[in-house]
C-alpha cells in the first residue's frame, strides 16, 4: 500500500472512528451507578429471576402486542452477569447504540452512489453522527427496560446491511438471505415495530429501478422484464410475505382487540387526521430540546421550529425530485414515516422511545442534506471547519435545557429507587408469604410501583413476597395478611423505614 | 477456505480439529471449568468431522462396512476385552476392592460387551464407537438409495433432519437402547451433515464477518443457560432444535480456529499429532486419570478413595495435569501400538496391511 493510499484510508475511517469516540463521550453518563433501575426494570429484574427461558420465548405470540421474547431473554441473560448492579446492562447497551452507529455508516457508504453522493465519507460519517448524538431519541440507550427498540434497531439495521451487500456483490448471497430472514423474524420477536422494513426495501428497490431506466430508457424492457423484476425483488417478496403473515396473525388469529378507553395511552385510531397529527406530534417530539418529558404534551418554539425545518425540507424534497430528478431525500423521510407508522395510531401517546428506530433514516436524510451543503463549500479547510461544527452542534444538543433537565428528571428517578433499594436491601429478609405493607403520601410513581413489590422479591430473592401500596392510612389490623410488615416510603428522599411485624 | 495439507493427502485443519476436540473431551472428563461448552457439542464435533471425511459413495455396502467396522470395532473389542482381563487380574490378586466398590462378575460383563456392546468403565467413552459405525451405515444406505433415485444431494438434508428427529424421539421414549441404537439414529444427524457440508462445499457459502459473532454468541447463551448440555450415554437431552443450533455453532467456530492454527506451524503440527492419535486417548484417558490417581496417593498423600474414582470432582484444581498426562499416556500406547502391524489394528484402528492416511 502507498504513502497516499495509506493516508487516505487513514482519513476515511478516522471520522467514524471519532464520531464513536464523541458518542461515547456524550452519552457516557448512561454508565455511571447514578443510573439505576428505575420503572419497568423492577419488572424485568423479578422475569429475569424467577421465570426461565423456555416460560419467556415461544415461537409465535402469544399476545397481539408486547410479546418480546427475544428482549426479555437477553435482560435475563445479562441478569446472569451482573445481577442487581445495572452498570453492566448499560454499558452493554451503550456498546449496542454504538454498534448502531456503526451499521448507519456502513450503510450510508453503501447507498450513497446510487443517491447521487459523491463524498461518500462525509456522508457515512455525518449520518453516523446525526444518529448517535442526537439525545432526544437516545432514551432506549439509557433505560434496561427500553432494549426492545434498541435491539429492534440492532436487527434492522443488520438486514438493511445484509440487504446491500447482496445486491452489490456476488459472494454468499444464499447465506445473507437466510440470515435476512433469521433476523426479521428475531426482529418480529423484540419489536413489532420493524414490521415494516420491507416496505422501506421495496420503495429503496423500487427508486433505483426508476433511475436506472432514467439513466438508460434503452434498457426499459431488460429492467421491466418480469424475470428482472422477479429477481431483483424475491427476496423482499419472501420478507414481505413474512410480513403479511405475521400481522395477520397478530390480528386476525390471536384473540382479543384493541383498548376501547379513549382516554388509554395504547387506544388506537386510524383516522387519517389523527396519523397525520401524530406524525406532526412526533416531528415535534424529535427536535424537542426545550421541555424534558418522556410524551409529547405541547408545542413549543423548538418544536415549532422543527415542523418549520420539516416543511422546508419536505419542499427540497420535492424540488429535488421536479428539477434534479433525484428522489431520495423524498424517499429517506418516506421510509423514516414507515417505520414511524406502527406508532401513530396510538392516539394518545407520543413517547420518545419510539424515536429511536425512525431515527436510523433521518439521521441519513440530514447526513444528506450536510453533505450537499458542505461539499458545495470550495475550500478542504472550509469542509472540515463546517463537518466539525455540524457535529459540534450535534454535541452541544446534549446540553440544551431540554436534555439537561430529561436527564435530571430521570436521575431523580433512579436515585430514589436506588435509595430504596438499599434501605430493603439491609432490613431483615420477610419470612416467606410475607405482606409488606407500605405506607405512601400518594399514588405518585415509587419504586413499589411495579408489581406491585417487584422490588421487594428481587431484593430479598423470594418471589413469595406480597407488596400492598396503601395511602397514608393502614388497614385494621385483623384486615391485615398475617404475616405482615409495615413499612414507611418517604417521597422526597426515596427512603424506607420499617415500621411494625406481625 | 484455503485447504492446508499437512502430508500426502491429509488436510491440516481437519487433524487440528480433531486434535482440539479430543483435548476438550479429556478435559470435559477431568472435571475442568470449560465442562459445560465442551458437552455443548463435542459428540455431535466428532460425529461431524467423520462424516466430512469419509467417502460414503461407494456402490459396495459390504467392503464399506468391513473397513468401518475394522477400525472402529477392533479396538471396541481388543481394547476393552484388555480392561475386563485387568479387572478380573486385579479381582484374582485382591487389589480389586481397592480400585473400586463393587465386584465385577467377568461372565456378565462379557456378555454385556459382546451382546450388547456395553464397555467396562475404563473403556467408557468407547460407547462411541458402535454408534459412530451404526450412524455411519445407516448414512451409507441413506446416500445409495439417494443416489439410485436420482434424487439431488441436497435432498439428503431431509433424510437425516427427520432420521435425527426420530433418534432424538427414541432417546426421550427410552427405546431401542440396547447396543446404542437409538443414538446411533440420531448421529445420522451429525454425521450427515458433515458429509454435506464437505460435498456442498457450505464452509466456503458462510459469510464469516457474521457467522463468527452470531456463532460466539450463541455458544455464549448456550453456556450460561445451560440449554446445550448434553449427555449422549445418559441420554440427558435438552429441546432438540437448540442441540443442534449450539452444535453447529460449536462446530463452525472450532473450523475456524482450526483453520487459524494451521498457519502456526508449531501449534499446527502438536495438535495435528494428537488429532491423529484421537481413537487411542478416546480409549485409554479414564487408564490414564487412574494411573494419575495411584500417583497423587503415592506422592502428593491423596486418600486412597480417589484411586476409586472413574474421573476427578468438578471444580478440582489439577484438572489440566491430569487432562496432560492421560493424553500423553495414551499417545505414548498409541505410538508402541503403531511398531507393530496386529497391534495398530487392535488399539490404533489403522489396518496397514492395506494401508489407509486419510484423515478418516
Amino acid at each position: 500500500m502507498t504513502e497516499i493510499s495509506k493516508n487516505r484510508k487513514f482519513s476515511h475511517y478516522f471520522g467514524i472512528i471519532a464520531v464513536l469516540g464523541i458518542v461515547f463521550v456524550v452519552n457516557s453518563w448512561i454508565i455511571r451507578r447514578s443510573n439505576w433501575f428505575t420503572f419497568d426494570d423492577f419488572t424485568f429484574l423479578n422475569k429475569s429471576m424467577f421465570d426461565t427461558y423456555e416460560s419467556i420465548f415461544s415461537w409465535l405470540p402469544r399476545t397481539r402486542y408486547n410479546d418480546r421474547p427475544i428482549g426479555w431473554m437477553l435482560i435475563k441473560f445479562l441478569f446472569g452477569f451482573f445481577k442487581l448492579d445495572p452498570v453492566g446492562y448499560h454499558v452493554v447497551y451503550l456498546l449496542i447504540h454504538l454498534l448502531n452507529t456503526f451499521l448507519i455508516w456502513r450503510i450510508a457508504l453503501k447507498i450513497s452512489i446510487d443517491i447521487g453522493i459523491q463524498n461518500k465519507y462525509l456522508f457515512a460519517t455525518l449520518s453516523a453522527a446525526f444518529f448517535g448524538l442526537w439525545t432526544k431519541s437516545l432514551m432506549s440507550v439509557q433505560w434496561i427496560s427500553a432494549i426492545f427498540d434498541l435491539l429492534g434497531c440492532l436487527f434492522f439495521l443488520l438486514i438493511i446491511n445484509l440487504y446491500l451487500d447482496n445486491r452489490n456483490e456476488t459472494r454468499y448471497k444464499t447465506f445473507n438471505f437466510f440470515l435476512m430472514l433469521l433476523l426479521f423474524y428475531l426482529g418480529l420477536r423484540t419489536k413489532e415495530m420493524i414490521i415494516l422494513t420491507p416496505a422501506c426495501l421495496f420503495i429503496y428497490e423500487v427508486l433505483t429501478m426508476i433511475l436506472q431506466w432514467s439513466n438508460d430508457p434503452k434498457k426499459r424492457s431488460a429492467i421491466f422484464s418480469i424475470k428482472s423484476i422477479l429477481i431483483r425483488f424475491r427476496s423482499i417478496l419472501i420478507l414481505g410475505l413474512l410480513m403479511v403473515g405475521y400481522f395477520g396473525y397478530l390480528f386476525f388469529v390471536l384473540p382479543g382487540g384493541g383498548t376501547v378507553d379513549v382516554t388509554s395511552p395504547y387506544y388506537l385510531s386510524f383516522s387519517p387526521r389523527v396519523l397525520l397529527l401524530n406524525a406532526a406530534k412526533y416531528i415535534s417530539l424529535y427536535f424537542e430540546y426545550i421541555d424534558h418529558g418522556f410524551v409529547f404534551y405541547r408545542m413549543t418554539p423548538a418544536s415549532i421550529a422543527g415542523l418549520v425545518i420539516t416543511g422546508m425540507i419536505l419542499l427540497l424534497a420535492v424540488v429535488l425530485l421536479f428539477w434534479r430528478k433525484n428522489p431520495w431525500l423524498l424517499a429517506g423521510g418516506l421510509m423514516a414515516f414507515i417505520m414511524l407508522a406502527p406508532v401513530l395510531p396510538m392516539k394518545n401517546m407520543q413517547h420518545i422511545l419510539y424515536l429511536y428506530i425512525p431515527g436510523t433514516l433521518i439521521a441519513m436524510v440530514f447526513g444528506g442534506i450536510s453533505t450537499f451543503i458542505i461539499d458545495r463549500l470550495t475550500s478542504a479547510k472550509m469542509r472540515i471547519i463546517a463537518s466539525s461544527g455540524v457535529v459540534a452542534a450535534l454535541i452541544l444538543l446534549s446540553f440544551t435545557p431540554g436534555m439537561v433537565n430529561f436527564r435530571k428528571m430521570w436521575l431523580e428517578y433512579c436515585m430514589k429507587d436506588r435509595v430504596a433499594m438499599t434501605d430493603i436491601a439491609g432490613f431483615n429478609k420477610p419470612e416467606q408469604k410475607t405482606t409488606v405493607y407500605v405506607v405512601c403520601e400518594s399514588e405518585a410513581y415509587n419504586a413499589f410501583f411495579y408489581g406491585p413489590g417487584f422490588v421487594n422479591t428481587v431484593v430479598f430473592n423470594d418471589n413469595s413476597i406480597q407488596t400492598k401500596t396503601v395511602l397514608l392510612k393502614l388497614p385494621l389490623e385483623n384486615e391485615m395478611q398475617k404475616p405482615y410488615v409495615i413499612w414507611e416510603y418517604d417521597e422526597k428522599t426515596g427512603h424506607v423505614r420499617e415500621m411494625k411485624q406481625s | 477456505m484455503e485447504v492446508q495439507r499437512s502430508n500426502s493427502n491429509r488436510i491440516a485443519w481437519i487433524d487440528i480439529f480433531k486434535g482440539i476436540m479430543i483435548i476438550l473431551m479429556v478435559f470435559g472428563h477431568s472435571g475442568s471449568p470449560l465442562t459445560g461448552l465442551i458437552y455443548s457439542y463435542h459428540m455431535p464435533a466428532f460425529l461431524f468431522i467423520s462424516g466430512f471425511t469419509t467417502r460414503f459413495e461407494g456402490n459396495d455396502f459390504g467392503k464399506f462396512a468391513s473397513r468401518k467396522a475394522a477400525s472402529l470395532m477392533f479396538p471396541f473389542f481388543f481394547i476393552n476385552g484388555g480392561f475386563l482381563i485387568l479387572r478380573k487380574a486385579l479381582q484374582i490378586t485382591g487389589l480389586e476392592q481397592v480400585l473400586y466398590t463393587d465386584k465385577m462378575s467377568l461372565s456378565s460383563s462379557v456378555i454385556g460387551l459382546a451382546g450388547w456392546l456395553a464397555p467396562p468403565d475404563l473403556g467408557g467413552a468407547s460407547w462411541f464407537l458402535p454408534v459412530l459405525l451404526f450412524s455411519s451405515l445407516i448414512f451409507y444406505v441413506i446416500v445409495y438409495f439417494n443416489k439410485t433415485n436420482r434424487l439431488p444431494t441436497g435432498f439428503l438434508a431431509l433424510w437425516i433432519v427427520t432420521i435425527g428427529a426420530a433418534g432424538y424421539f427414541l432417546t426421550q421414549k427410552a427405546m431401542l437402547q440396547r447396543m446404542m441404537i437409538d443414538l446411533s439414529i440420531m448421529a445420522v444427524l451429525f454425521v450427515g451433515a458433515g458429509y454435506l457440508v464437505s460435498s456442498l462445499k457450505l464452509i466456503e457459502q458462510i459469510n464469516h464477518r457474521y457467522m463468527i459473532p452470531i456463532a460466539a454468541l450463541v455458544m455464549l447463551f448456550s453456556v450460561r443457560s445451560g440449554y446445550s448440555f448434553m449427555n449422549w450415554p445418559t441420554r440427558d437431552f435438552k429441546h432438540i432444535a437448540w442441540i443442534v443450533i449450539t452444535s453447529f455453532c460449536g462446530i463452525y467456530l472450532t473450523i475456524m480456529f482450526s483453520n487459524v492454527l494451521a498457519k502456526w506451524n508449531l501449534a499446527s503440527i502438536i495438535i495435528s499429532f494428537i488429532g491423529q492419535r484421537t481413537l487411542a486417548i478416546l480409549m485409554f484417558h479414564f487408564l490414564g486419570f487412574r494411573i494419575y490417581f495411584m500417583l497423587m496417593v503415592r506422592f502428593s498423600g491423596a486418600s486412597l478413595t480417589i484411586m476409586q474414582s472413574l474421573i476427578p470432582p468438578s471444580g478440582n484444581h489439577y484438572w489440566i495435569w491430569i487432562s496432560l498426562f492421560a493424553i500423553l499416556f495414551a499417545i505414548g500406547v498409541s505410538l508402541i501400538a503403531d511398531r507393530f502391524k496386529l497391534l495398530s489394528l487392535c488399539i490404533n484402528g489403522k489396518n496397514r496391511w492395506i494401508g489407509a492416511n486419510k484423515n478418516d
